[in-house]
């Protein structure tokens, strides 16, 4: 899955009730909507490793890595809300 | 009682109680009335229902809609007892696979859903359908409302910015919710439409942008109010000008009066919205969702492109009292479907009145 970061914890949520908890998220900068062509692909470049990784590395090995990543990020935003 | 949910010990203070479920996120920010087992169970009084009985999973956090914890979120937001069993049709209508409520949920888009009652439980109730239909005052348009926001957060996990991404939002996320003005329509109400008796009573759920005002003070026939109405609504900015679905229509009574006086029956409206409530073709590629691929080849040979992909998906209801104003909402798109379901006996039953729950 490609998710921008802002959608990368919905992106989790969603994939946790679709009982693909462990499922690689790979992250380009938010927006997506806007960029210019050369925008596109310094994104593009720049989240290319972790999409080659992701393709060719074991699929348990990457739960294990991005099971809980971005929950841990949708929590760090509840907790910044309620503290502010 | 044998609840389920945690019961949690605090301070015997409502600054102490408010002060602690607003820092768990578990408000929209307005003080709460503390859900107690005392207050919980008056609720559950008014359903025929087992407290453990689940309405289903509510995206995007999927949580399980048990009746309690249904009860307990309608406490918090200041329900009445006898609200409850409306408060439990609206979320079986929002879990309803057309409404899409994942989407409306989690969609940067402002739509919030809007709760539209019909029938004699409005009217048993109290439902403001008149004066201020859309705005503060009355306890059940508040109340109701609120009581689903509060499942949507506490339930679906809608929190601001983390699930529920919501680029701006909108006050009617606080609560939206209103009766139709029933007895100021001069054509059937809306749940007739739909194919329930006139005694039934419905919730119909859409999910919707806030009203967008209509106003008209100087026409006297229909053709002027017509016209009005359809230059509102024609603009880029509704998701509805790129991906159609059902704009509501919301005609003030003295606007309805004079449309129905002239002969124009609902059809006539939708026709007439339909052919003239259009973006220039032009105006229409030049930004707004132009180029998303949602649905670039409709009405391709037409000089202008309308909301609504057919007249009859245009809804129509009439709310409000005396004043020259009506509105629209815009609506998500056709990615979202409006719902309409009896408010009935847990057999499916329809009732006459909230007394039929007293258990």
């Amino acid at each position: 899955m490609i998710c921008s970061d802002e959608f990368a914890p919905l992106g989790r949520a969603e994939s946790r009730m679709l009982g693909m908890a462990g499922i690689p998220i790979a992250v380009i900068p938010h927006p997506l909507a806007g960029n210019k062509p050369d925008e596109v692909q310094r994104k593009a470049e720049a989240v290319a490793e972790e999409i080659i990784a992701i393709l060719t590395q074991p699929a348990e090995q990457l739960a294990h890595a991005y099971r809980g990543r971005f929950l841990q990020l949708a929590q760090k935003q509840i907790n910044k809300r309620a503290a502010t | 009682m044998d609840f389920h949910s945690d019961k949690i010990s605090l301070n015997d203070s409502l600054e102490a109680v408010n002060d602690w479920f607003y820092d768990q996120g578990w408000t929209d920010g307005l003080p709460i009335v503390p859900p107690t087992p005392a207050r919980v169970e008056k609720l559950l009084a008014w359903t025929d229902r087992d407290p453990q009985d689940e309405l289903g999973a509510v995206p995007p956090k999927y949580g399980i809609a048990t009746i309690e914890k249904l009860a307990v979120n309608a406490v918090m937001a200041g329900c009445l007892p006898e609200y409850f069993p409306v408060v439990i049709a609206t979320l079986e209508a929002l879990l309803e696979e057309k409404f899409n409520l994942y989407a409306v949920q989690s969609t940067t888009h402002p739509c919030a859903p809007l709760v539209i009652l019909n029938g004699p439980i409005a009217r048993e109730l109290g439902v403001n359908a008149r004066y201020n239909a859309f705005g503060q005052g009355w306890r059940p348009n508040a109340t109701i409302g609120r009581a689903i926001r509060f499942v949507l957060l506490n339930v679906g996990g809608g929190v601001p910015g983390v699930l529920d991404r919501a680029t701006q939002g909108q006050p009617a996320k606080y609560s939206y919710c209103l009766a139709e003005n029933e007895a100021e329509n001069p054509w059937t109400p809306l749940h007739v439409e739909r194919g329930f008796a006139a005694d039934a009573s419905t919730v119909t759920v859409c999910g919707a942008e806030g009203p967008h005002n209509i106003n008209d003070h100087v026409s006297t026939a229909a053709a002027g109010i017509l016209t009005t109405i359809a230059s509102t609504m024609a603009g880029m900015g509704s998701n509805n000008a790129y991906a159609f679905g059902e704009p509501i229509l919301a005609l003030g009574p003295e606007h309805a009066a004079i449309l129905a006086r002239d002969g124009i029956s609902k059809e006539d409206i939708r026709a007439y919205v339909f052919a003239h409530a259009r973006v220039p073709r032009p105006l229409w590629e030049a930004g707004g969702m132009f180029g998303m691929g949602i649905a670039e080849d409709l009405f391709r040979n037409e000089a202008a492109v309308p909301l609504i992909r057919k007249p009859e998906h245009l809804m129509i209801i009439v709310a409000g009292g005396p004043g020259r104003h009506s509105c629209w909402m815009p609506t998500f798109g056709a990615m979202t479907r409006s719902v309409t379901r009896a408010i009935a006996l847990k057999s499916g039953t329809p009732v006459k009145s909230v007394q039929e729950f007293r258990c």
